[in-house]
């Protein structure tokens, strides 16, 4: 599970890469996910515009990826087409990640971090 | 392992075939099975809706068939037929993994999202969405295999 992280003054923006989030690499997301958000603060939003595919295991992962933050700050997400898209409506799940509209609508206000590089490293 | 299709069409928005495979009963199999199958069913020329609709479906009633029909078997095996017609998918599973909980089709229903966030499911959407998607769900077990029958409308 590839997950980019971008660094914003009171953000991080995670990245999937890959193209589907399904049974046969959900359990990696959980950990990735872990690891990009320790002792990060501020909100933490997700792009899926990448992911062409979601299965019942990749939405439990995601389940799992918010309850990792437990609480502290909601888990964002945008790019959500097709069979995302559809396996959130049909659960209600949309109902209660916070979904954006667009790219634009989730990084509105932000600002890249300028010691990024320091911190991606 | 390719899937046969035979096209017939009287006209242009006819979209008939029968697309049949057997694959591994694993992650990866389940994988290439779907990949493959949705390849097909777009060169059908089945609209984007319903390959979505195709895709969710599948990749759950086949998931399930390897984490629980094939939970402990290492070798298993999974038949998939699905024959366009009309505006119909119809698709039939077989395997011989162990047998569905109770001799049916689960039924979860939608999940409770009225929780607190530490106690909000993880599973169990699987057949919840099967559900709220296919119509015409029929399980049978037969001289030890799964028979799971369902119907994609339009």
């Amino acid at each position: 599970m590839k997950l980019e992280t971008n660094f914003y003054d009171e953000a991080i923006l995670l990245v999937v890469e890959d193209q589907r989030i399904d049974a046969a690499n959900a359990i990696f997301l959980k950990d990735a996910f872990a690891k990009a958000t320790s002792g990060a603060s501020g909100r933490v939003i997700m792009d899926l515009s990448s992911v062409e595919f979601m299965d019942s295991s990749g939405l439990g992962a995601m389940v799992a990826a918010m309850k990792h933050l437990a609480g502290r700050t909601e888990l964002e997400l945008f790019g959500l087409s097709g069979a995302v898209d559809k396996v959130f409506t049909l659960t209600r799940m949309n109902t209660v990640f916070k979904i954006h509209a667009d790219e634009s609508t989730a990084l509105d206000g932000l600002t890249k971090s300028e010691d990024s590089a320091v911190r991606a490293s | 392992m390719h899937p046969e299709r035979n096209t017939t069409s009287n006209n242009d928005r006819a979209v008939e075939g029968t697309l049949e495979q057997t694959f591994d009963g694993t992650p990866e199999g389940v994988r290439r099975a779907l990949a493959d199958c949705i390849a097909s069913l777009r060169a059908l020329g089945v609209s984007d809706g319903q390959i979505v609709n195709m895709e969710v479906v599948l990749a759950e009633v086949l998931n399930n068939v390897v984490e629980h029909g094939y939970a402990d078997v290492e070798d298993g095996k999974i038949f998939l037929r699905i024959v366009a017609e009309d505006q119909t998918l119809r698709i039939l599973c077989r395997d011989n993994g162990v047998p569905m909980p109770g001799l049916n089709a689960p039924d979860p229903g939608p999940p409770d999202l009225d929780v607190p966030l530490n106690e909000l499911q993880e599973g169990a959407f699987g057949w919840f969405m099967i559900r709220a998607i296919a119509a015409d769900i029929k399980y049978e077990r037969q001289d030890g295999c799964n028979y799971l029958s369902l119907n994609l409308g339009a």
